[in-house]
């Protein structure tokens, strides 16, 4: 085998490597997968700079933040789940422009059922957003008489997005 | 103390006074937008609706939604003050309120300067004499008394919480003006409607702005036809509050009409559901702020072809009945089929919409005969005047239509198609202004015109009407006039996995959670390189058919999921670091082919010293 080739197998050995070590390597903030609340949903990724997101990763606590250096990892307690929701007014339509979309409720009292039983008591951020520590099970979160059922399991960390009024644009 | 313990002091002081006026910069800010700023902090502290000055009032959602970001760095008796800015309904500066005649109503109003109606636009628009605000709110309340007795008469369920409250300002939506919003407030079950809720209304306070177009439509006409839609709205509330909005936005939009036949402002929207430029419009897309507006002419068509407007009642009785899945909006879709199938309409959603489709093109309205001339044509996709025309495909959402014609030519017609089976289609005639149906050839596969020749081009013509009329998306159809129409496929029935948050089956069990950074990698290059093009579709639902069960293997045995995590890292790689990916997949295929010219030489010297 000439030089050359040994010397091109040598690198790209090497370049797989390396490859291979980045995509194992966990740096902190690759621990945390990152999802923001897009009208409908929780959904995967990175909002718009400064717009909330939660950090999620599981056995920790999830993190509603607005920037990724600011994230602060607590653990949960042992045998816990968590769920992390928004409170927030859905709209729909607009003749004149479409209008839909969502407005987050902020400073909303939030309460957690288990059966007809407070279990936990929350309220919004000034984002809309809360997050709440639970026993595994199954829950109704209520906030302004509105209701979502939602079960939580150990070290997971659930959605609930809680529709807490509905708005009719024209 | 020394000059740079005083400068120190003095920056101190100076830092913190800086401070302070930013915070009540802030606070004076938003009390002022509401209309809650008063004279001095003290006062503010101790705010009382006595110290309430009468300032221009902004009640709208953006501020609010601005008030909201801002909460945490305004001053705890700031927040208190404005607490009851963010509770709905809203807050009007100086505020007065009319009971409507019927008693059925409370018109509010802001009688600040520019919170009040502008009595002088609304007399010049309208020809009226008004000479108050009190006036007008009092003509505002006989109109909701003129809707809320139509609604009566026609048997629905009046909202419950009534004297109903009607707010006049200037609700305002991303920025921009609007007719008027009906929101929740709380829930009021009953035995006959569980899940009712009640609400309230916010109008435009004049409808004098020129986005009302107040020359066409006079600020009377405006308030009539956004009274009947609002509040429509708020008996669809107390019908059921977990209604689907978009047969909510074309019932209210078909009762504008209804209520008020001479304002005619409904038939505007038409063109969004009906002139549509290429990809055809589903009459049960969830779409926001367009084209559910126009789709309200489905519902003349329903009332037209059960000769009463009770038929769409009976969709909003029904769904009263249906109890939401953990507080999510209830699909109207199976609520209007059920309807329809039910005595005394004995009908379907499939049946209804095909007679829609046919009148849409013969245009046999039968009520409202005078407003005829406002119903557009729909949009033809093709226009063909050279033969033969060939095969061309169309996919068609979930009941969707098109439109294509053929302009007679000096030879016979036959168009021939290939359908999947949730595609109906028919051929129209029109001769000299007259409508017929081609009948199908045998088979039912084509239609023949045999007198297309003779038809005259300029006033004659053939059209074809294919729609999807199912609910499921995707149905195809390909027709061609030299009878070799192209080959159609089936919709893929998802299974659930597959796009818009679905779960990648195998990457989800091999790294054990669909919250896991790799899956949601793999998610995001699937949403956004490959649910985007044709190819990475098919390979998507090629994927979701096959993967479901050898993710269930997987998730089933811990020891297979690290040997499929570092199957998987390649694709991962590649997905992450896509230039380094094509580097070493470029550097691999060079060194491959310089291996392969190599070990063709050594073959070549061996074969030469031989």
């Amino acid at each position: 085998m000439s030089s050359g080739l040994r010397f091109c197998l040598v690198a790209l050995t090497v370049a797989l490597t390396c490859l291979t070590a980045h995509a194992f390597a966990k740096k902190p903030l690759e621990l945390w997968s990152f999802f923001y609340y897009d009208g409908t949903a929780f959904v995967a990724g990175r909002p718009a700079p400064l717009t909330p997101f939660v950090a999620v990763r599981d056995g920790f606590l999830p993190v509603v933040e607005t920037r990724e250096e600011r994230i602060t990892e607590v653990k949960m307690p042992e045998g816990t789940g968590a769920l992390v929701g928004i409170c927030y007014v859905q709209s729909h339509g607009g003749k004149l422009q479409a209008s839909g979309g969502y407005d987050p409720v902020p400073m909303l009292p939030v309460q957690v059922l288990s059966g007809d039983k407070a279990v936990a008591a929350a309220q919004s951020d000034s984002n809309g957003y809360f997050v709440v520590n639970l026993p595994p099970g199954t829950y109704r979160i209520s906030g302004n008489n509105r209701f979502t059922e939602v079960t939580v399991a150990k070290g997971k960390v659930i959605f609930a997005p809680l529709r807490v009024g509905k708005r009719m644009v024209d | 103390m020394g000059k740079c313990c005083k400068l120190l002091v003095a920056l101190a002081i100076l830092v913190l006074t800086s401070s302070q006026c930013v915070a009540a910069s802030l606070d004076d800010y938003y009390l002022e937008a509401f209309g809650l700023k008063t004279d001095t902090i003290l006062a503010k502290a101790l705010l009382d609706v006595q110290f309430v000055e009468a300032k221009p009032v902004k009640c709208n959602t953006d501020l609010k939604h601005s008030l909201r970001r801002d909460w945490n760095n305004l001053e705890s008796s700031t927040q208190a003050a404005l607490k009851t800015v963010l509770d709905t309904p809203p807050v009007l500066a100086a505020p007065a309120i009319v009971i409507s005649s019927g008693g059925h109503f409370r018109i509010h109003y802001s009688t600040t300067v520019d919170g009040a109606p502008d009595l002088a636009a609304i007399n010049k628009y309208t020809g009226l004499n008004l000479a108050s605000y009190d006036a007008w709110a009092s003509m505002v309340g006989d109109i909701f008394e003129t809707v809320y007795n139509y609604y009566v008469q026609h048997g629905y369920h009046m909202p419950p919480a009534l004297p109903y409250d009607v707010y006049m300002h200037t609700p305002i939506r991303s920025g921009r003006l609007v007719y008027g919003l009906t929101s929740d407030l709380n829930p009021v079950p009953s035995a006959s409607y569980p899940h009712a809720f009640s609400s309230f209304i916010e109008v435009n306070k004049d409808f004098t702005a020129d986005v009302f177009q107040p020359t066409i439509y006079t600020p009377l006409q405006n308030m009539e036809v956004t009274a009947a839609h609002e509040f429509h709205h708020a008996v669809q509330f107390g019908y059921n509050g977990f209604f689907d909005y978009w047969y909510a936005e074309m019932t209210s939009t078909w009762f504008e009409d209804e209520v008020y036949d001479d304002v005619n402002q409904s038939y505007e929207y038409l063109d969004s559901y009906l002139l549509y430029q290429t990809n055809a419009v589903s009459l049960t897309a969830p779409r926001d702020g367009a084209t559910e507006y126009g789709r309200w002419i489905f519902n003349r068509s329903l009332a037209e072809e059960h000769n009463t407007v009770d038929v769409v009642r009976s969709i909003w009785e029904r769904l009263a009945k249906v109890s939401p899945l953990n507080s999510a909006d209830i699909n109207m879709v199976p609520v209007i089929e059920a309807s329809l199938h039910a005595a005394p309409y004995n009908s379907s959603l499939a049946t209804d919409f095909w007679t829609f489709l046919k009148k849409l093109y013969t245009r046999d309205w039968t009520t409202h005969p005078a407003d005829l001339a406002r119903i557009i044509p729909p949009t033809m996709l093709g226009n063909y005047n050279a033969y033969p025309v060939p095969s061309h495909t169309v996919i068609l959402p979930s009941y969707s239509f098109a439109f294509y014609r053929f302009i007679p030519s000096s030879q016979p017609l036959t168009v021939t198609l290939n359908k999947t089976s949730g595609i109906q289609a028919t051929l129209f005639k029109k001769v000299n202004g007259a409508f017929s149906e081609v009948p199908p050839d045998a088979g039912g596969n084509s239609f023949t015109v045999s007198d297309f020749a003779t038809m005259n081009a300029l006033t004659d013509e053939v059209v074809l009407l294919v729609a999807n009329t199912t609910t499921l998306d995707g149905h195809q159809v390909s027709f061609s006039t030299d009878g070799s129409p192209s080959a159609v496929s089936s919709p893929v029935v998802s299974s659930g996995g597959g796009g818009g948050g679905g779960g990648c089956f195998i990457a989800t069990a091999a790294y054990g959670s669909y919250l896991h950074p790799k899956v949601a990698e793999l998610r995001a290059f699937r949403d956004h390189y490959l649910l985007t093009n044709a190819p990475g579709r098919l390979f998507v639902a090629a994927y979701y058919r096959l993967s479901p069960p050898i993710a269930d293997v997987i998730a089933r045995h811990e020891w297979m999921k690290s040997g499929v995590r570092c199957l998987l890292l390649p694709l991962i790689l590649a997905v992450e670091h896509p230039a380094a990916a094509l580097g070493v997949l470029l550097l691999v295929v060079v060194l491959g082919l310089r291996q392969g010219v190599v070990f063709l030489k050594g073959r070549a010297r061996e074969a030469a010293a031989a």
